[in-house]
């Protein structure tokens, strides 16, 4: 067994530290490898700077995770999921994912959640890049100079976060939010997300709500849909409506503040599952009671997302589906849709007054979501069947009828959808005339 | 023959050995955790028989190293830069959990870490917490790459020295 001089040591510890820093090349690779292969006493030493590299990185993460309770709460706090958790039962932990894996299948070794969109993102030096897909793991921090991600939270929830910003997963339901704009529009109703600022925790009750967090400044929380609750050092819980926002200081305190949709506005669209949309149409943010009448463009659709990872009981009559893509409308026979799992949106078009058009207008464009099109109702009295199941309460829907697309006649050049072979993607060719034109997106939910 | 439930005991229990090999791979103290759990999902989806706690080593092993090849080409850092059969050998010679014990290591090496000087702790936290590359802790505190290099590897043996005067040099070498 060869052995070595302290000198020796020393230069083999300096070329080790460079080779974990990734910046040993060329002659010193070489050296530093014939030394591996030569001496045994030198792999061991290597493996024990890994060891400890390891062990290391794994004590002052825990030390990070046991700091990441700034804000003291009040006894009638939210339950919430430890996360500082002794490092025994951190691996007593990690046995049972992983027995339950055995048991149950490779469901449990789930991350915290999953990039489902990452849009013209620039991650900064200092952060993982993360790519489509990748998993969000319990511990690391993630920080873009610019761009848009979505993520989607293992209970469900659907979290976009908008760049610059830093952020990290604590746990499944637990997001820091550093600094950034985040929206969040939350799943399955059991598990409500918690989004924690340097000021406040914001506690997610239903449904939709953003946060913006200024770099060692204030934070405000709106409330889209649903409510919320806020907590912070100094006071009481507030709870939030939909319709409120609030702003917190770094003295602790949180004050009510004026609702306003703009710093959002490029998050919502993806945080309800719509990855990409032609620019003639334009999306109408969730918030307090709206009108369909009162929204009213000539050159222009909009889009209103509606029920959202919903599960309805009866039947819903689809006018094109995936199997029917490529018939033409007046082909199409309605398809059933029977107790499944959806989203749902309304495309429509409302001229402006006052309504004196000679000549259709032709509007064409598309839509992508995020998750496949299980079909579009455009017949009219399919139409008021599905807004009465899928058509959000707080929303004042037209009441009157014959809304609907149509085929071609020999006084009008009629409507077209098709369906993508992406099935998600929506094309659209409408003669639209100054009566509302209208159909609607029935998207899978899972 | 081994059942699902004791390769997920073996794995676990060999969580620390494995998480470290992948990092002499990859050097990349962010992903190893991943790794290692790609490494257990393949262990328990392969349609190989294990017959025993060593054939299962053996393999999982190899598994890693392939695993953390992979990852550091998408990350395009280039080819693996330690050659295969140095990394063969090394897996060949890394200890297994039952060679060396790791808790009383753990809490040996935490209560060295707080010992360490407020500037050397600093450089923990920059390059393991934060994930600064060497040249990136140079710059944020203004020193020479060289000291830096040189300021860690102090505090590596440093550490080590520690350890083993906590453990009263009972710790298997």
């Amino acid at each position: 067994m060869t052995t070595t001089s302290n000198g020796q040591d020393d230069q083999f510890t300096t070329l080790m530290q460079h080779y974990l820093d990734g910046t040993l090349a060329g002659d010193d690779l070489q050296d530093f490898e014939a030394q591996l292969r030569q001496n045994a006493d030198l792999r061991r030493q290597f493996y024990e700077t890994c060891r400890d590299t390891s062990l290391i990185v794994e004590i002052v993460r825990e030390e990070l995770e046991e700091q990441l309770e700034p804000v003291p709460f009040s006894e009638a706090s939210p339950t919430q999921w430890s996360h500082s958790t002794p490092r025994m039962l951190t691996l007593g932990l990690a046995a049972i994912i992983l027995l339950c894996l055995c048991l149950f299948g490779v469901q449990f070794i789930r991350p915290l959640g999953r990039l489902t969109l990452v849009k013209d993102v620039v991650w900064t030096r200092l952060s993982p890049a993360a790519t489509l897909g990748t998993a969000l793991r319990k511990g690391k921090t993630y920080a873009l100079d610019r761009g848009i991600i979505r993520i989607e939270m293992d209970g469900g929830t659907i979290v976009t976060v908008a760049g610059p910003a830093r952020f990290a997963a604590v746990n499944p339901m637990q997001l820091r939010l550093d600094y950034g704009r985040l929206g969040a529009q939350m799943g399955k109703a059991t598990r409500p997300l918690t989004v924690r600022t340097s000021h406040i925790n914001v506690v997610d009750i239903g449904t939709a709500f953003g946060i913006q967090a200024e770099r060692n400044g204030p934070s405000t929380v709106t409330v889209f849909e649903g409510s919320v609750e806020v907590h912070s050092a100094r006071q009481e819980p507030l709870l939030l409506e939909e319709g409120d926002a609030a702003r917190a200081t770094g003295s602790g305190q949180v004050a009510l503040t004026a609702f306003d949709v703009q710093p959002f506005v490029d998050l919502w669209p993806l945080t309800k599952g719509i990855d990409q949309l032609s620019h003639l149409i334009e999306f109408i943010p969730p918030g307090p009671r709206r009108v369909v009448e009162e929204y009213r463009h000539n050159e222009k659709l909009f889009l209103l997302p509606e029920c959202m990872n919903v599960s309805f009981s009866g039947t819903l009559r689809l006018d094109l589906t995936p199997e029917t893509r490529d018939l033409s409308l007046m082909d199409r026979t309605p398809r059933p849709l029977q107790n499944k799992r959806v989203s749902s949106y309304s495309v429509f078009f409302n001229g402006q007054e006052p309504k004196t058009w000679e000549q259709p207008r032709r509007l064409e464009g598309q839509i992508t979501f995020s998750k496949p099109i299980l079909g579009v109702i455009y017949r009219d009295e399919h139409l008021l069947v599905s807004e009465e199941v899928l058509g959000l309460q707080d929303v004042q829907y037209p009441e009157r009828q014959g809304r609907g697309l149509g085929p071609s006649t020999p006084k009008h050049p009629g409507d077209s959808v098709t369906l993508a072979p992406d099935g998600r993607t929506i094309r659209f060719d409408l003669h639209i005339g100054p009566i509302m034109d209208q159909f609607r997106v029935i998207v899978a939910a899972e | 023959m081994l059942s699902k439930t004791d390769v997920a005991q073996i794995l676990i229990k060999e969580r620390r050995q494995l998480s470290s090999y992948i990092l002499a791979v990859t050097r990349d103290v962010q992903s190893c955790d991943d790794l290692y759990q790609d490494v257990c999902l393949k262990a328990l989806n392969t349609a190989e028989v294990f017959a025993d706690a060593d054939g299962l080593l053996r393999w999982s092993r190899v598994c890693a190293r392939y695993t953390a090849i992979d990852a550091l080409r998408k990350r395009q850092r280039g080819s693996v830069p330690l050659s295969n059969d140095i990394l063969e050998v090394l897996a060949a010679e890394w200890p297994t959990h039952r060679q060396e014990e790791c808790s009383r290591r753990i809490d040996a090496l935490t209560r060295c870490l707080r010992q360490l000087s407020p500037y050397n702790r600093k450089l923990i936290e920059l390059r393991y917490r934060q994930g600064l590359s060497g040249v990136e802790v140079a710059q944020h505190t203004k020193r020479k790459v060289k000291t830096v290099y040189q300021a860690l590897t102090r505090i590596h043996k440093n550490l080590r020295n520690c350890v083993l005067q906590r453990l009263g040099g009972e710790c298997p070498l």
